[in-house]
């Protein structure tokens, strides 16, 4: 990546716009950002560098508050939840008493709706076609898991592991309900409730506050070249200790208490 | 803190890094500090990712904290890194104030020898749907709270 924003040895070819370009195809903006202002700065102004300028400038803060509120999507999501699934690829525009267009192509639902009188602002959706694995882009087994194979052969822990592995957190959650609703947990199910269960969140008894960040900071950018692949004990932008062994970082802090809360952090 | 209707809504306030060399990552993020399992003497940072259903912690970490042989469950899940063979452990978790009062939580975490060393998640399942939090993206505010 680092290539748009180095100067090569041989005299850069690339124009401006084709190296801010290939900033942002790698997502580093800000880069892209000091680019388009160094284009700027050198004079340049065609059309793509200026549209680049427009893309990646800060966005406008709104003049007003808006006293307009979001309508109460209670009955779009009801609906949603009761016929979306035949409606898998397309985009629908919702209103309170149910669908007002459907369509492949956006710009077809929008001509439909100038055609009708609104009440309300309309709920205008995607509903994205069946799950599909980002490696083999085969359509997921997504629903097979909570899907009741016949005969079911499977265990209810085998079935929670196949939700949590594809990231159906909640579906795992609804079928570990089910499995302990029937009773006779086994202990892989029990595991599975330990890790599934919502957390229980509390105001910590420790009061010694964190220290401000910048100094730890400052010492990273400054140092962390000579410590790369090592891990380091930083406290208020002091180097406690550093060693390619996090072990060995940690018994350092073990003989040597600093008494403060100490960063440890890894240079890649 | 931040107030709802006159409620607290936050009990602490961190300032996040949003972008370090060494995070290796281009754009800027929300990199917040954490303490593990009540060893409040030592923190380090962990990205805030709302877009993953799982929290994910360094297995150098996770060694160094004696947290490899605790009880967890076998699972293989598909990440940044591909699909990996790990373990999901509940562990304790502390967010750190620079303001206000830290909040203690509990989040199941994966733990895989093969994730690369240096990166923390903080994922929505568990965690980051079991509290509040509010970004101001302005001053590299991370406001929290428990939930409710």
């Amino acid at each position: 990546m680092a290539k748009a924003l180095r100067k090569p040895q041989e005299e850069e070819t690339r124009s401006y716009v084709e190296r801010i370009r290939d900033l942002v195809e790698f997502d580093y903006v800000p880069a892209a950002r000091r680019l388009v202002a160094e284009a700027v700065q050198q004079g340049e102004h065609d059309e793509a560098l200026l549209h680049w300028q427009r893309v990646l400038g800060p966005a406008k803060k709104s003049l007003e508050p808006s006293d307009e509120r979001e309508p109460d999507r209670t009955p779009e999501f009801d609906w949603l939840r009761a016929h979306g699934r035949y409606y898998r690829g397309e985009w629908v525009a919702l209103a309170e008493n149910g669908l007002l267009a459907h369509s492949r192509d956006v710009r077809e639902v929008e001509s439909a709706l100038e055609a009708i009188r609104l009440t309300r602002r309309p709920l205008l959706h995607f509903i994205a076609p069946p799950y599909t694995d980002l490696y083999t882009e085969q359509p997921m087994a997504t629903r097979r898991a909570l899907r009741k194979p016949d005969p079911d052969t499977r265990s209810y822990a085998e079935r929670i592991r196949e939700l949590v592995e594809q990231d159906y957190v909640g579906g795992a959650r609804k079928l570990l309900a089910e499995a302990l609703e029937i009773g006779a947990p086994d202990e892989e199910l029990l595991k599975w409730q330990r890790v599934l269960a919502p957390a229980v969140s509390k105001i910590s008894s420790n009061k010694e506050l964190d220290s401000d960040p910048m100094p730890d900071v400052n010492w990273i950018r400054q140092h962390g070249k000579s410590y790369c692949g090592q891990w380091v004990a930083l406290l208020e932008g002091k180097l406690i200790a550093s060693s390619p062994s996090l072990d060995e970082v940690t018994s350092h802090l073990k003989k040597n208490p600093p008494g403060r809360r100490v960063l440890l952090h890894y240079i890649d | 803190m931040l107030k709802l209707d006159r409620v607290d809504f936050t009990c602490g306030r961190a300032l996040f890094l949003d972008s370090l060399r060494e995070f290796r990552e281009p754009t800027a993020k929300i990199f917040v500090k954490i303490c593990l399992e009540g060893r409040i003497d030592s923190g380090f940072y962990a990205q805030v990712d709302t877009g993953a259903a799982w929290s994910a912690l360094d297995p150098v970490l996770a060694r160094n904290f004696g947290l490899l042989g605790m009880e967890g469950l076998r699972t293989q899940l598909q990440t940044h890194f591909g699909i990996l063979q790990g373990t999901l452990i509940r562990l304790r978790v502390t967010f750190l104030a620079k303001e206000g009062l830290h909040l203690d939580t509990s989040a199941p975490f994966f733990i895989s020898p093969d994730w690369p060393p240096g990166r923390n998640f903080l994922g929505y399942s568990g965690l980051l749907d079991s509290i509040r939090f509010a970004v101001d993206a302005q001053a590299n505010h991370f406001y929290f709270g428990p939930g409710v």
